[in-house]
């Protein structure tokens, strides 16, 4: 079994003691073993919302895995794996068996996301700046009536009336967010930043994002709220397929019978608003949570039927 | 021979179910309303006692009945007896409700937590004051281990009932094994 090396920082005091025990508790339960190093050595780190800023930036910048931890009320990161504290055990064991996954496969991440294309910049910067610790700041991108804030605590985003509804129906091309000392125009709208990070994805360009991989098997941490960014038939029918198991995007394209670009854009977007987690193929996404049809036929006609008289059938 | 198939809408008091199903039934549902003496739990004039049923027609043979079960924990032997066979069930729930999150847990359980039928879940009144954010909800059925489709929705725009009806059906259609090992 390999040996793996955890950071944690900004953790408040409670929740630093509990990971310690929580730890300890893992030792020989977990698909590897855990131990606590200081940051510039881990495999990991742990970041929560009370200070360690400089080695969460630092951190950021690898492809290193991050466990976003986050508080009360807090919205959740848009990072593929975060715990809401108090979290339990079984919840710590559960996220460290799935980064183990992600680290067995090698130090091909780190390689990935070295060169980004610039098509990329806006959602890449959007991207690390949702691995750092907030700091109650404003980073922008754009000029103008095209000019884009986001709060860095990745809650929300000021765009114009009109920059809103060209995000949600294509890419204008945007540069990579900088740091602002600039508040946004009184007439901009305040919208939930998750909104920005899925059409960042599902608008970019129409290849799988520079820091996924292209091989890997992937599944849905949790659904993408469609009733805020209104998902087509075919975004819902690549959801439910990877609800039920973890897929490649090769599969995911076979069972769908949907183009590789329009794969790649929702694989995107769901990695974008921090719902997509890589693990190995054909493991049950949500084992629990998961039924079978006994009677496909049956049903085929009532899916059919029903979207037919519905107007759903388009 | 004729076939039947059953949907249905669950969920707390006050929550949209009739609602919901008013949006998509051929002919407006028949309910069994009474007046609320429940004033406590939830502020409006009636509530369902029985059920609500609509119905609607996909061809001479085949049909497909919506049930909305009533909102109150006493009724819950209803909601058995509704839920058996079900095509699939979509949960309804009131952010702005104190207990949404407990109601949450009621419901997800007593419908199966998507074992035994396809479960979307829709949650309104999001933006009201006070009301619990979206991921609440979402971080408790991943405490849960559960990974169900959780939207924030308005039954009263036919559109976001249709979009809760529409995952159900790419639920369906993706739990048929053949088409999943072709």
């Amino acid at each position: 079994m390999r040996t793996r090396k955890i950071a944690a920082v900004g953790l408040a005091d409670d929740a630093g003691h509990a990971f310690s025990s929580m730890l300890k508790v893992l030792n020989g339960h977990a698909s590897a073993n855990w131990t606590v190093s200081a940051p510039e050595e881990a495999d990991v780190l742990m970041a929560g919302p009370h200070g360690g800023d400089s080695e969460a930036q630092r951190w950021a910048r690898t492809e290193k895995p991050l466990i976003a931890v986050y508080e009360g009320s807090a919205l959740r990161p848009l990072t593929p794996y975060t715990l809401h504290h108090p979290f339990r055990v079984m919840q710590l064991l559960a996220v460290l068996d799935e980064i183990e996954l992600v680290l067995a496969k090698g130090p091909a991440e780190a390689a990935r996301g070295a060169a980004v294309d610039p098509d990329w910049s806006f959602a890449e910067s959007l991207r690390l700046l949702s691995r750092c610790t907030a700091r109650g700041e404003l980073h922008a991108a754009g000029s103008g009536p095209a000019r884009i804030y986001v709060r860095d605590d990745i809650s929300v985003y000021y765009a114009s009336r009109e920059m809103c509804s060209r995000l949600r129906s294509h890419a204008p091309l945007l540069p990579a967010l900088r740091l602002t000392a600039e508040q946004p125009p009184a007439a901009f709208e305040t919208r939930p930043a998750f909104e920005l990070a899925w059409f960042a994805g599902l608008h970019g360009p129409a290849t799988l994002a520079p820091w996924l991989d292209a091989h890997a098997a992937y599944r849905l941490r949790r659904w993408p709220d469609f009733g805020m960014v209104r998902a087509t038939r075919a975004q819902l029918a690549l959801a439910a397929l990877l609800t039920h198991a973890a897929h490649t995007r090769t599969r995911l394209v076979q069972l769908s019978q949907q183009s590789a670009d329009a794969v790649d854009r929702f694989l995107n977007a769901c990695a974008m608003a921090g719902v997509l987690v890589g693990t190995s193929e054909n493991t049950p996404a949500a084992e629990a949570s998961t039924f079978i049809a006994s009677s496909a036929a049956r049903l085929g006609g009532l899916i059919r039927g029903l979207r037919n008289r519905l107007g759903l059938a388009g | 021979m004729s076939e039947e198939f059953k949907i249905i809408f669950s969920g707390p008091m006050g929550a949209g179910k009739t609602t919901a199903i008013a949006a998509i039934s051929d002919e407006a549902p028949v309910s069994t309303d009474v007046v609320n003496t429940d004033r406590a739990a939830f502020d409006k004039e009636l509530t369902t006692a029985g059920l609500d049923y609509g119905r609607i027609e996909i061809d001479a043979e085949t049909s497909v009945r919506l049930y909305g079960t009533p909102g109150q924990l006493r009724f819950r032997f209803m909601w058995d007896i509704l839920g058996h066979n079900a095509a699939g069930v979509v949960i309804l729930l009131d952010a702005s409700q104190a207990d949404a999150l407990v109601q949450l847990d009621a419901f997800v359980e007593a419908f199966g937590a998507g074992k035994r039928a396809p479960l979307v879940i829709g949650v309104g009144r999001c933006a009201e004051p006070g009301a619990l954010a979206l991921d609440a909800f979402a971080q408790r059925l991943e405490n849960h281990g559960l990974n169900l489709p959780l939207f924030g929705v308005d039954v009263r725009r036919r559109e976001d009932v249709l979009l809760l009806v529409d995952t159900l059906l790419c639920l369906l259609e993706v739990s048929d094994p053949a088409r999943l090992h072709a």
